[in-house]
């Protein structure tokens, strides 16, 4: 059983998608660490590390993702899990952009998957059982 | 009627209570601690005055130690937040000493350190179950390799936990295996831990000479101190509610609180869960050995407004001179603004943080750490608080924060607080009693 971590970033309050992507990733058979709201980029890297996760599963609903998650890979390599599997998904910048724009900004990031609004959480369970190389 | 004799072996006093066996104080002797050539010594000499004053042979004896500088221990978890901090929870709350608390791997200057520090016992941390497995196996092949063979409780990621403690073992260290102390991301469960650096107590602890005679002679094993005081809160908590017990010593001042580890509605809690029943100690704060990182730390306002400000300042620095000095008739009233500051200051660490934020949202409280505002009692132990004129001062908080707000202020007036707790486990009526007896209602 894979564990992850999960959280929502920044001064974000959103939890009921939260609690969502805890059930539905646990029901999928994944260890789920799920940090809650108002999570810093240093938390997240900190549950990696004591749990041994293989994946952080970012959230941001509020618009400010890109200024939260700026970082969030070059934290990880500093800490020695600089090869941590990242996601971030929700609504990841403020009005309505272009989403390939935004896409390759997470990307450029170092997140490994970016995911646009309105994503289902199978789609996110296949990709990541894909990833891991778990079924 | 059976006589039962308490005895807490300080660092400087050895102090006994002989209680009857409805746990009315009938006794109460004290003599100096003799660490240096036997600790039989000094209590013979206060047995032998308790006995006249029960007129009689005790039936048991009970005891607690901090002597030769009680239990010292060093806490080794993997992040600092957190399985360095449960581990560092853990040593407290088993009443030990903690010399360090080490994060990640040990390096090179770390093992040294160990090996210089000597710990009583090492524990050892780090993952949470399922979780990091590395670090354990690293840090205990790094303690094989480089230090000299010590009890180890080893208290970490339990997929880990047998392979560590065979890397140790080939080396001669003695380990003993307990729960993790944060088993799942920010849980604690430090319990287990403590209850194993408990037992290793008494098998360890032998360095003041005489502690093992006299260990032979109790109804119980022998356990540290602070971890009585613990036991006798945990009892009064049980029937008055949230406490917070504050024991000011001439070196650490040391804070034990029952309770507030609640989130209160529309707050979110963040970081590690603290433990129900939890110890902090200030080495840093006390009324005399630390006093001058006392004053440190109070800042320089601590004697403004005084009225004798200068007279205060002149035996201020007599003090700070002389630890073993007392205070001159007549300025009284700076010992209770030096008892003050170390009450404030102990209780804010201890006590956790409370943080507004603003989102887009609105503002958002975020909390960690124990809330000890709804505390209904704060308790005072120790000879600053027992001799002052004003303990209402020294015990009295200023609002704010995650301070207790409105407590009742109570004084453990006999000054009984480990003796009871020592009774705790086995006879909690005498306990219970005892404490009756000595709690006084400020």
């Amino acid at each position: 059983m894979a564990t992850i971590v999960l959280g929502v970033i920044g001064s974000d309050v959103h939890a009921i998608g939260n609690k969502i992507l805890e059930y539905a990733f646990t029901e999928a058979g994944f260890k789920v660490v799920n940090l809650g709201v108002l999570t810093t980029k240093k938390e997240f890297v900190q549950a990696a590390i004591e749990t041994d996760a293989r994946a952080i599963l970012v959230s941001s609903l509020y618009g400010h993702g890109e200024i939260d998650c700026r970082g969030l890979r070059e934290m990880c390599i500093e800490a020695g899990i600089g090869d941590i599997l990242l996601y971030v998904g929700g609504n990841l910048v403020v009005g309505k952009q272009e989403w390939e724009p935004v896409r390759d900004k997470f990307l450029a990031m170092g997140f490994d998957r970016v995911f646009p609004p309105a994503t289902m959480p199978d789609e996110a369970i296949a990709l990541l059982k894909q990833d891991l190389g778990v079924s | 009627m059976a006589i039962y004799l308490l005895a807490d072996v300080g660092s400087t006093w050895t102090k006994l209570t002989a209680v009857d066996s409805k746990g009315n104080i009938v006794g109460q002797a004290s003599a100096p601690t003799t660490v240096k050539t036997d600790i039989m010594e000094g209590v013979d000499a206060a047995l032998r005055e308790i006995r006249l004053q029960t007129g009689r042979k005790e039936d048991s004896i009970y005891a607690c130690s901090s002597a030769a500088g009680g239990l010292a221990m060093i806490a080794c978890g993997l992040v600092p937040e957190l399985t360095g901090e449960a581990a560092r929870l853990a040593v407290l709350g088993a009443g030990a000493k903690v010399l360090r608390v080490f994060g990640y791997n040990l390096n090179e200057d770390d093992l040294r350190e160990i090996e210089a520090l000597r710990p009583d016992i090492l524990l050892l941390a780090g993952g949470t179950d399922g979780g990091n497995k590395k670090i354990l196996l690293e840090n205990a092949q790094a303690l094989a390799d480089m230090v000299s063979p010590l009890p180890v409780v080893l208290a970490g990621n339990r997929n880990a936990a047998r392979q560590g403690a065979e890397i140790l073992e080939a080396t001669g260290f003695s380990v003993k295996i307990t729960g993790n102390v944060m088993p799942e991301l920010n849980r604690l469960d430090i319990e287990p831990a403590r209850e194993a650096i408990r037992t290793l107590f008494l098998s360890h602890i032998v360095k003041a000479k005489g502690m093992e005679a006299f260990s032979r002679h109790l109804a119980a094993p022998l356990i540290p101190t602070p971890a009585a005081v613990l036991a006798a809160g945990k009892l009064l908590a049980a029937e008055m509610g949230e406490l917070l017990l504050v024991d000011i010593g001439g070196a650490t001042t040391d804070v034990y609180s029952y309770g507030g580890i609640e989130t209160p509605p529309g707050m979110v809690r963040k970081g590690l869960l603290p433990p129900w029943d939890m110890r902090t100690v200030e080495a840093d704060i006390g009324m005399r050995y630390s006093l001058s990182s006392l004053v440190e730390q109070a800042g320089r306002d601590l004697l403004a407004g005084a009225p004798q400000r200068e007279q205060w300042q002149q035996e201020l620095d007599k003090l700070l001179a002389c630890p073993e000095r007392l205070v001159s008739p007549g300025l009284e009233g700076l010992e209770v603004t030096l008892a003050r500051a170390a009450v404030k200051i102990a209780v804010q660490r201890h006590a956790g943080t409370l943080e507004r934020i603003y989102t887009p949202a609105g503002p958002t409280d975020i909390l960690s750490g124990k809330d000890l505002r709804r505390m209904k009692t704060v308790i005072g132990v120790g000879g600053v608080l027992v001799n002052s004129p004003d303990p209402i001062g020294i015990l009295t908080m200023d609002r704010e924060g995650l301070l207790p707000e409105n407590p009742k202020l109570m004084l453990d007036s006999k000054y009984i607080m480990a003796a009871a707790g020592l009774l705790a486990g086995p006879e909690p009526e005498m306990a219970r009693r005892m404490l009756a007896d000595s709690l006084a209602a400020l």
